[in-house]
């Protein structure tokens, strides 16, 4: 029954760096896999090594079998009719200009006959429910329709094992739940073996048979989804690729000995069930429903603090203090008016402020104008009718959401205008100063601080092993951090980005969003567009909800998702029933921690 | 839509015909029924916006070939005046004159042929026979969108970066530069990504078929019965010297002559019914529309 297996499976791109050593692992036909892991730690390079044509180059050992063949013996034939993949950007998968084109070009390569080729594309895009944008031009279809087409030009072909690279980290939340629903259901009722590797996993955990945790070329964990939540939820690196109703469900184990049989709840049904029953053993126990509860245990830490509060006063005046003198706005648009035809407006009537300091992410589907309101805000773009009022001084920083825009060197050193033998001997002298306690002249100093500052940017954003290499050969998150990075050395004010956090891996993100917090005490405000809405909920201090070419909704990110149904946090998905306020996994675990009686 | 659709073959071997006789027939009765027949057709495709362009490009190039023609070609025997060395030609002039006529009507002709046979079906065509050059330009016409949306993003960034404000001209040259430098060393990378997509799919393993696929119908085989029989007869009316007016050496008077005579004007009404298929198919489908409203009562 197993379709995939790899044995004793060694990878090296160069003889230095092993990617994977002795790897085992066996994959059953009809089963849904994922694969996570931090960036670079090999999944990408594991499940392109699946795939003939695209493999990547370098040393290998071991077998691996398909179908009970040595995978590199395999018909050309077979191996692009039987495995299709997927690449990560929707964008540049496509070789031809219309939909209908785009689909069919699997087929054509095969040399099917025309007719069959019409049958084929009549069913296919039927079941895609791409059937009424058959003729339409690519570049007019959303991200979500681009990767449905890619899925669909692969599926033409009826292949066995579908691997997919982080296929939904480019689209928005509703696209990439409609792309997952469609993988369910080929896996479901096609039976089709999926592999795949993502970032978030949320609505992905459901309906997956095996999950796999890689670190560092090693498999860690490969489980069932259930199984792999026992193991890892109190791993530092892995927890953070365990779905959000686990993660809730573990931290209200620690306080109510109840729950400890429970199944581990995966998807939303799962976690509102078992919030119901929490509910109802809590009414048991001690009369109260669990928003009483909640109350309750509120009131006790408002308690606590207040204890500790008189101890803050004097430091929380000051901050106070410092506060309202830097509670003035940077920055302030008035009714801001564009677009690139008459009868098709982008953005209407927009006006706000941006205090200094204040964190402001901006939401909402895609092709609202959220991307031209920023570049609008940045200045890159002229806006038909309104006003932006900034001070001279103030230094913009603008991030696109294609990194690659941003590259026009050589190298990632120059990238950042650092030049790496002084890097070095920076390096060494510090290593002597710090030895002989040397104090330089001042000059040297001043130069020194400047790159002092460049080092300890790269060591945050962990691109030292980059500086060497040529942007375009590092990874899509790596580019992102060099490009978040290159923004920042501007010392800017206000910095806009556009997607930050897009193919980021879990554990950086967290990362990002305190440095983030960091410049923000600095006096930085930051301006951003994104899908993330974790990540919004988690960092943020204030949420525009674009609709319609206006701010729709305009407050602190908890007010903005507490009344949204869907548009909200997996966290307040979950207990939005019984504590409605609770939008992240800190909110809950302020109330629910340590100082608590456990039942 | 149009209801009566024709197998593109038959356009492309209709407007070649009417492309060769465009530049073969150069008497002006000829070619003056040749402009009002594809002026009639224009408007029958509603083609007026793509007609502005193609003037655009037609008139200098008339005038600059009225020009020219007379000033660089010296045969002929009817001298008008002199220009430095040389004598200006009767001759050369009429010459220059239906040259232009032949060039408008062939502009226009492709006008009309480009709003009968889009790019999906000239794929077709070509797809059949030449697989790898048709792919080709497929991927062309996706490059070419994504190129110039990749030369606006960069651009703004460039500008949002360095700002824009006083730049000398050399400037904004070395700036272009390196813009471009960006966009292409961009486009190859992805590009890479592109032809990766295109392995995994199996490209290049067999020969490439086609999702392509037109029907002839009767209406085909009527059309290219009436094409042909049209178009032997012309060119034999043009075989015994009728629509060709012989300019050089010597202009003669039977230039002006209106082919009436009892042969002359038989060749000229071939001439005139190979000119009007696709005027009447036009009309039908005009027709068969109106009935349809008539009869449901919409619009």
């Amino acid at each position: 029954m197993d379709l995939i297996k790899f044995e004793n499976f060694n990878f090296s791109y160069s003889p230095n760096e092993k990617i994977f050593s002795e790897l085992n692992l066996t994959i059953k036909r009809g089963d849904f896999v994922l694969f996570c892991g931090p960036s670079g730690c090999g999944k990408t390079t594991l499940i392109m090594n699946l795939k003939n044509e695209i493999r990547p180059i370098g040393e290998e050992e071991g077998i691996i079998y398909y179908d009970g063949e040595n995978i590199r013996e395999i018909d050309k034939e077979k191996s692009a009719r039987e495995i299709g993949f997927l690449f990560q950007n929707p964008e540049n998968q496509f070789v031809s200009d219309t939909v209908i084109q785009e689909i069919s070009f699997s087929l054509e390569n095969m040399g099917v006959s025309t007719e069959e080729i019409r049958t084929r594309i009549a069913e296919m895009s039927t079941f895609f429910g791409l059937d009424k944008i058959l003729y339409k031009k690519i570049d007019e279809l959303s991200g979500g329709q681009k990767q449905l087409v890619n899925l669909c030009s692969l599926l033409i072909l009826k292949p066995k094992a579908l691997l997919l690279d982080e296929p939904t980290s480019q689209l928005d939340p509703i696209a990439s739940y409609d792309f997952l629903a469609m993988l369910r259901r080929l896996n479901e009722e096609f039976s089709m073996t999926i592999l795949m590797t993502e970032h978030r996993i949320n609505n992905v955990f459901p309906f997956i048979d095996q999950a796999v945790f890689i670190e560092n070329g090693e498999i860690k964990y490969n489980n069932s989804p259930q199984n792999i939540c026992l193991e890892t939820w109190n791993n530092d690196i892995f927890s953070n690729y365990l779905p959000a109703t686990a993660l809730v469900h573990f931290l209200f184990k620690n306080y109510y000995s109840f729950i400890k049989n429970k199944t581990i709840p995966i998807s939303i049904r799962d976690g509102l069930n078992s919030m119901y029953d929490m509910n109802e053993e809590i009414g048991v126990k001690t009369d109260n429903t669990f928003y009483d509860e909640y109350l309750r245990l509120k009131k006790n830490e408002n308690i606590k603090n207040n204890e500790n509060i008189e101890d803050n006063k004097t430091i929380e005046n000051n901050e106070v203090k410092s506060n309202e003198s830097n509670d003035y706005s940077v920055f302030e648009c008035k009714d801001l008016w564009f677009g690139y035809e008459k009868n098709n407006l982008v953005i209407k009537d927009i006006s706000f402020k941006i205090i200094k300091g204040e964190f402001i992410s901006i939401l909402g589907g895609n092709g609202t104008g959220k991307s031209t309101l920023l570049q609008l805000l940045a200045k890159i773009l002229k806006p038909i009718k309104g006003k932006l009022k900034i001070d001279k001084e103030i230094q913009l920083a603008y991030v696109h959401q294609n990194p690659m825009i941003h590259f026009r060197h050589e190298t990632v050193a120059e990238e950042l205008k650092i030049d790496i033998e002084s890097h070095d001997k920076y390096l060494e002298n510090r290593d002597i100063d710090n030895s002989n306690f040397n104090n330089n002249t001042k000059d040297i100093n001043d130069t020194n601080d400047i790159l002092s500052d460049k080092i300890k940017l790269i060591n945050f954003f962990e691109i030292e092993t980059l500086l060497e290499k040529h942007p375009y050969d590092c990874s899509s998150g790596e580019q992102q951090k060099i490009v978040i990075m290159k923004a920042l050395l501007k010392k800017p004010d206000i910095l806009f980005l556009d997607e930050p956090t897009k193919g980021l891996d879990p554990m950086f993100k967290k990362n990002l969003g305190e440095k983030f917090k960091e410049l923000q005490k600095n006096g930085l405000s930051i301006v951003m567009v994104t899908h993330d809405i974790d990540f919004a909920a988690d960092y943020t201090d204030r949420s525009f909800l674009i609709f319609d070419g206006n701010i729709q909704v305009d407050s602190t990110p908890k007010e903005l998702f507490y009344s949204n149904n869907f548009y909200t946090t997996f966290v307040n998905r979950m207990v939005k029933n019984y504590i409605p306020k609770c939008i992240t996994l800190n909110d809950l675990k302020k109330i629910w921690n340590k100082n608590i009686e456990k039942i | 839509m149009n209801v009566i659709t024709i197998h593109p073959t038959i356009y492309t071997i209709y407007y070649i015909i009417l492309i060769l006789f465009a530049l073969l027939f150069n008497n002006i009765y000829y070619l003056v029924a040749f402009l009002v027949f594809i002026v009639i057709l224009l408007f029958l495709q509603k083609s007026k916006k793509e007609i502005k362009p193609t003037l655009k490009y037609f008139i200098p190039m008339s005038l600059i070939i009225i020009i020219l023609n007379p000033l660089f070609s010296h045969v002929g025997t009817t001298k008008i005046f002199l220009m430095g060395n040389y004598f200006i030609t009767l001759e050369s002039l009429a010459y220059g004159f239906l040259m232009d006529f032949s060039l408008l009507i062939i502009l226009l002709l492709f006008v009309s042929f480009n709003k009968y046979v889009d790019y999906q079906k000239l794929l077709y065509l070509t797809s059949n026979h030449f697989p790898n050059v048709s792919m080709i330009v497929v991927m062309v016409m996706r490059f070419i969108p994504l190129l110039n949306y990749r030369l606006g993003e960069v651009n703004k960034i460039f500008d949002f970066e360095h700002g824009n404000s006083d730049e000398s001209k050399i400037d904004k040259i070395k700036k272009m530069g390196s813009i471009l430098a960006v966009v292409i060393f961009w486009s190859l990378e992805e590009s890479m990504l592109t032809a990766k997509s295109m392995k995994a799919r199996g490209y290049g393993i067999f020969k490439r078929s086609s999702y392509l696929r037109y029907k002839i119908n009767r209406i085909d085989i009527i059309l290219i019965g009436i094409i042909m029989l049209c178009a032997i007869i012309s060119l034999l009316g043009l075989y015994y010297g009728i629509g060709n007016v012989e300019i050089y050496p010597t202009l003669t008077p039977s230039f002006f002559n209106f082919p009436l005579d009892f042969p002359l004007n038989v060749f000229y009404l071939t001439f005139l019914v190979l000119l009007s298929p696709l005027i009447f198919l036009e009309l039908k489908e005009r027709v068969i529309w109106k009935l349809r409203s008539k009869t449901y009562g919409f619009n």
